[in-house]
């Protein structure tokens, strides 16, 4: 949103008289100036028009933002945590090392989740647009992930023996999808989500249309 | 980070009015309340949707009171 508009010659001072009248530092403002066409034949030089809007942190201040909400809050938990972040296409990734303990991961990962929530909650309000924020401690949710694909692979070769639906544990959407994404190209077999909220699981099924020379 | 501090920490990340932003701990033998108060254009800021704030930071609030074996419960204050 453009606070303020002045037109004038010297981008430098309207700059300056903008500063003024909104009572901000330099710092605090992003300026944009546009050229107009010069003045009757070159008589009084160009006049240019300078607006002016808060400006947002940049992104390397919203990752140390984004180190500094995660390290603060985890070291409440375990106090020799420590946080790294940094840019990952558009979200923006940290990474927590504790103590070791699990105390930064929780039951079933909840402790990790409230702490991402937070984090993203807090990045989101700094950077004043909706931002995604992915947080792992200790590398539990890599673990999580392989040892998810494992067994849906295992499953799913289960599923292509015997020709019957096997179901998964509930899961949250972001374990589920870990599921049908390491499948999806698993020949003989599909995979779909059934129930409702917390209910909700992965099926996976052999594949109709598909002849297995067995009759269920 | 005493119990206090880390609520006062987490409040003023995701508030508008951080100065506005008062909490106070209230200790018991084994269980402290801790008290959150806020300009009342953050108070939804502070709960979330369902409550999905306030859940997320007494998740953090227990993990961290598990480490001074000590329980602490968070009040809103309205």
């Amino acid at each position: 949103m453009w606070l303020l508009e002045k037109e004038g010659r010297d981008p430098e001072r309207l700059m300056d008289e903008i500063c003024e009248e909104l009572g901000k530092g330099r710092e605090e403002l992003e300026f944009e100036v546009l050229e107009e066409k010069e003045g009757f034949l070159g008589l009084f030089g160009k006049r240019v028009k300078v607006r002016a809007r808060l400006r947002g942190p940049s992104e390397e201040e919203l990752i140390d933002f984004a180190k500094e909400v995660a390290e603060g809050m985890a070291r409440a938990i375990s106090p020799e945590a420590r946080a790294e972040a940094w840019r990952e296409g558009e979200e923006i990734r940290v990474e927590i090392e504790g103590d070791g303990s699990g105390r930064l991961i929780g039951r079933r990962g909840e402790t990790l989740e409230a702490l991402e929530y937070l984090v993203s909650m807090a990045v989101s309000k700094r950077a004043k647009s909706k931002r995604v924020v992915r947080l792992d401690v200790e590398g539990y949710r890599r673990r999580r992930r392989e040892s998810l694909e494992r067994r849906a692979k295992e499953l799913a070769e289960r599923v292509r023996r015997t020709g019957k639906k096997v179901a998964l544990p509930p899961m949250k959407a972001s374990e589920r999808r870990i599921v049908h994404l390491a499948l999806k190209d698993v020949e003989g077999v599909e995979t779909r989500s059934e129930g409702t909220g917390e209910l909700k699981r992965v099926f996976i099924l052999p594949r109709r249309g598909v002849s297995r020379g067995t009759s269920e | 980070m005493q119990m206090r501090e880390l609520i006062e920490f987490i409040a003023k990340a995701l508030v508008d009015n951080p100065d506005q932003v008062k909490v106070t701990e209230i200790e018991g033998e084994k269980t402290s309340v801790i008290e959150l108060s806020v300009a009342k254009e953050d108070l939804g800021k502070i709960i979330g949707k369902q409550g999905r704030t306030a859940r997320a930071m007494r998740t953090i609030l227990s993990a961290a009171s598990t480490k001074n074996n000590k329980r602490a419960v968070l009040e809103i204050i309205e």
